[in-house]
């Protein structure tokens, strides 16, 4: 049975300071809302017509990616630095979950990013704001937030054990961006990246809000990106299990 | 041949404008020195004590050229802090005390590489100079190392070999020994002593009142902005009207019995300080008269653990000096 | 002479000193590894959206880099004084301030040249972009310059970051606002006219035109675009270093100690 108001708790704790920084504000907000604008004006002008809402849905999620990443990083980091790292894995709740709230908070973060860059669309450029299957839309947001949480742990696991591993963030933001096919279909991308896309959870995630806003079947998308959200939280909690273990072993190498 | 005035301060006043309130922005003016006056002759120490926010690191700055006093004057060798500052910031080394104020990413000979560069030590000079301060202060062996793996101790005393990479006659430490194990700390008031003897003029604060008491010629305490008394430590003593102090170690004492003490005829001042599950009081008096049997009386009734009486130290002096005064804030 | 050597060992310290991505580890992936990515992204959403050619996006978003590598360079350089609490010591010191200040851009612009070359064989590696013999000089003369005058708006917001925390909040927003005004990627004529405007105003915005003139073929847009360039960078340079000695004679007047 999962501690929920540990999570609930560390989750309300860590979406409050996080969305006051000033780095995350820049991240979920300041980020996506000029990408878009760069993806809209290309939208608008390019030879091939696509649509602005789905660039604004697209940039949205990159925001949800960038926002898990960074957040994964900048949680340990700062736990690091403030010496709560040792408390959290000190505490009788089970490493999984602490670190899940935290991340689940980073990702909720994602929800400003999708709303802002939609207002954006919405604001500067006329795009209508039109969803054909509400309930299915915030479907795919819930599902898509936890399962990047989910991730998130998996990432924070990394940056536990591999101490400059953080810096690596800076370098997976636009690769997943590509590989998910937020803003670019993968198929334009090398063969390889169609099979690598399926085990991202963004990918599935786009897919849902897509076909939900324009009505075609969201359900086969929303149940994959459930699948793969499962697969990460059974790994996540395999992995963290370890880390907490090998934390009391070798104390210096995942605390220091 | 008279003794040279190195360093004089006349009437060095310091006030700053901030702004209290979100609403309704109200400018408050803090006068953090109020009129500071003194000199320090060539080749002395000089000590300034005194409580947090006495004043003592705006003094410093002021004397440095990083601050401009609101009045005042001051000069170093002659040369005025506000018109000639260039002048004097060739001829002095300011040392800072703690953490800070390094490169943390470069090791220590290119911190102070990049300082003998500011000063504009010359090129084929800068090695020398390096390799001497380095010697000076004991960090030869580690100077290739980056100084975030420096210690406390370690990076004080980078600070120092920095203050000196331009041979300065005229050196001002503000608090050089804060944080530094008791070893660093002697380490560090021996160079300091060893630049005094080959002639050099130190302006140092601490809040160590042995520090002060061994190293300095001259301490001047100052609080709430304004020299309280200068002179030497044997001076200060004397000025205190404490003529004899009895410290007693004791368990279970009420603050009624604490009113007592300070009730007795010829105490002064009745100060107490925890230790474990003890009080440690300490009751300074006039009279040079045993109070030991009065003492006792008042004690009647509380675990008395030790009890000895002796005379008063500069650190006395010190505590009824600045506690006439009041608390001050710290800034 | 010992104003040279204030300029150039002073700045190369410092760069070593202050640069935060210094080490090996955090250094390669970030400057690296961003322009790699930013490139591929670009010039795939070029594609998907039948926009511009390749070689729009390689040219633009190859320039961008060493302006990002400047800007944000730069504001380290100077704004973590602050950080190491070393502004005192320098401050305290009679190093003349011209040198001491403006040497900084020495290291800073060699790094935006390099960063920039790895931004261009990433065109040539991953998307067959080639630069003609002949245009190779003078296309590394406009980036030369483009680097510097980035350096400038890098300066301006490192010596504002001297007094304003978080300025690395409005580094990041001016990098990406450069993406979307700069016609890095979107050509300028196609803006709103307020963000037109805005682009007008960043030296960056002319390197790049310059940039893309350059390989098109020699003619005074060339020489125009670099002259904005070079004039923009100094503007941004000038008012850069009044900060500077705004910031240090205010703190000796108004005793504004948080700068130290």
């Amino acid at each position: 049975m999962p501690p929920y108001g540990v999570i609930r708790a560390g989750w309300a704790l860590h979406l409050k300071s996080l969305s006051m920084s000033t780095f995350f504000v820049f991240v979920y907000l300041v980020m996506p809302v000029l990408l878009a604008a760069i993806a809209f004006y290309l939208f608008r002008n390019g030879a091939r017509h696509v649509s602005l809402f789905e660039g604004a849905l697209g940039t949205g999620m990159m925001g949800l990616w960038s926002t898990t990443l960074f957040g994964a990083g900048e949680a340990l980091t700062r736990a690091r630095r403030e010496g709560t790292l040792e408390l959290m894995v000190l505490a009788p709740t089970p490493l999984f979950y602490s670190v899940f709230a935290i991340t689940l908070a980073s990702a909720t973060l994602g929800l400003y990013s999708i709303a802002a860059t939609t207002l954006c669309a919405y604001l500067l450029f006329g795009v209508p704001i039109e969803i054909a299957q509400p309930g299915w839309f915030a479907a795919g947001l819930l599902v898509s937030v936890v399962s990047l949480g989910l991730l998130g742990v998996l990432l924070a696991s990394f940056f536990f054990l591999y101490r400059y591993a953080n810096a690596l963030t800076n370098l997976l933001e636009t690769p997943v961006w590509l590989l998910c096919g937020l803003l670019i279909p993968v198929a334009l991308l090398p063969g390889w990246s169609v099979p690598v896309s399926w085990i991202l959870a963004p990918t599935w995630g786009i897919e849902t809000l897509r076909a939900a806003a324009s009505g075609s079947d969201a359900v086969r998308p929303l149940l994959a990106e459930i699948g793969v959200g499962i697969a990460y939280l059974l790994l996540g909690l395999r992995v963290l299990g370890w880390v907490e273990r090998l934390a009391c072993v070798r104390a210096s190498l995942p605390l220091a | 041949m008279t003794p040279q005035v190195a360093i004089e301060a006349h009437d060095l006043r310091r006030t700053y404008r901030t702004s209290t309130g979100t609403v309704r922005r109200r400018r408050i003016e803090i006068e953090a020195v109020r009129g500071i006056s003194f000199s320090v002759l060539t080749g002395q120490i000089f000590g300034i004590v005194g409580p947090n926010g006495a004043g003592k690191t705006t003094t410093i700055k002021m004397l440095t050229t990083l601050l401009q006093p609101t009045s005042g004057r001051a000069r170093v060798l002659g040369f005025d802090v506000v018109h000639d500052r260039q002048e004097v910031r060739r001829r002095i080394g300011y040392v800072v005390g703690g953490d800070r104020g390094l490169y943390d990413r470069l090791s220590g000979y290119d911190n102070l590489r990049y300082f003998a560069v500011l000063y504009g030590v010359p090129g084929g000079e800068q090695r020398r100079r390096i390799g001497s301060v380095l010697e000076l202060v004991g960090l030869e062996k580690r100077a290739s190392e980056r100084v975030e793996g420096y210690s406390r101790g370690m990076r004080q005393r980078l600070h120092v070999a920095r203050g000196l990479l331009h041979d300065p006659p005229v050196l001002f430490l503000d608090e050089p020994t804060i944080g530094v194990d008791p070893v660093g700390a002697r380490d560090i008031r021996q160079t300091v002593a060893a630049l005094a003897a080959a002639g050099k003029t130190v302006l140092l604060t601490t809040h160590s009142m042995i520090e002060a008491e061994t190293l300095c010629k001259r301490i001047a305490v100052i609080a709430q902005g304004r020299v309280v008394v200068a002179g030497s430590a044997a001076a200060i003593k004397d000025s205190g009207t404490a003529r004899a102090v009895t410290e007693i170690l004791a368990g279970d004492v009420s603050e009624a019995t604490l009113q007592r003490l300070r009730g007795l005829p010829g105490v002064l001042a009745v100060s107490t300080e925890v230790r474990d599950l003890t009080l440690m009081i300490r009751v300074q008096s006039t009279v040079s008269a045993d109070l030991t049997p009065a003492i006792l009386k008042q004690l009647n009734g509380a675990r008395i653990l030790n009890l000895s009486s002796r005379q008063p130290t500069l650190e006395d002096a010190y505590i009824e000096l600045v506690s006439d005064l009041g608390r001050v804030e710290p800034n | 002479m010992s104003a040279a050597r204030l300029a150039v060992t002073g700045g190369v310290l410092s760069f070593r000193a202050l640069f935060n991505w210094m080490r090996p580890g955090i250094y390669l992936p970030t400057m690296l590894g961003v322009p790699l990515f930013q490139i591929i992204l670009f010039v795939y959403l070029g594609r998907y959206s039948r926009l511009h050619d390749d070689a729009f996006y390689i040219v633009g978003n190859a320039i961008a880099v060493s302006g990002m590598a400047s800007v944000f360079g730069m504001t380290m350089v100077i704004s973590n004084e602050r950080y190491f609490g070393t502004l005192a010591s320098v401050f305290a010191s009679p190093a003349a301030r011209i040198p001491l200040f403006f040497g900084r851009v020495i290291p800073v612009a060699f790094h935006g040249l390099l960063v920039s070359a790895f931004g261009f064989l990433t065109g040539a590696a991953l998307f067959g972009f080639r630069i003609p013999g002949l245009r190779l000089l003078p296309l590394a003369g406009v980036v030369g310059l483009t680097v510097v005058a980035s350096a400038g708006v890098g300066m301006f917001l490192g010596s504002l970051g001297l007094r304003v925390r978080d300025v690395y909040f409005v580094s990041n927003v001016a990098y990406v606002l450069m993406l979307l005004v700069s016609g890095v990627n979107v050509s300028t004529g196609l803006l709103a006219p307020w963000l037109e405007a805005l682009g007008q105003a960043l030296p960056l915005t002319h390197g790049i035109a310059a940039g893309r003139a350059v390989l098109s073929g020699p003619g005074t847009p060339v020489l125009r675009e670099l002259g904005w360039t070079a004039g923009l960078g100094t503007a941004y340079a000038l008012a850069a270093y009044a900060f500077f000695r705004l910031w240090e004679i205010e703190g000796r007047r108004r005793g504004s100690f948080d700068i130290y």
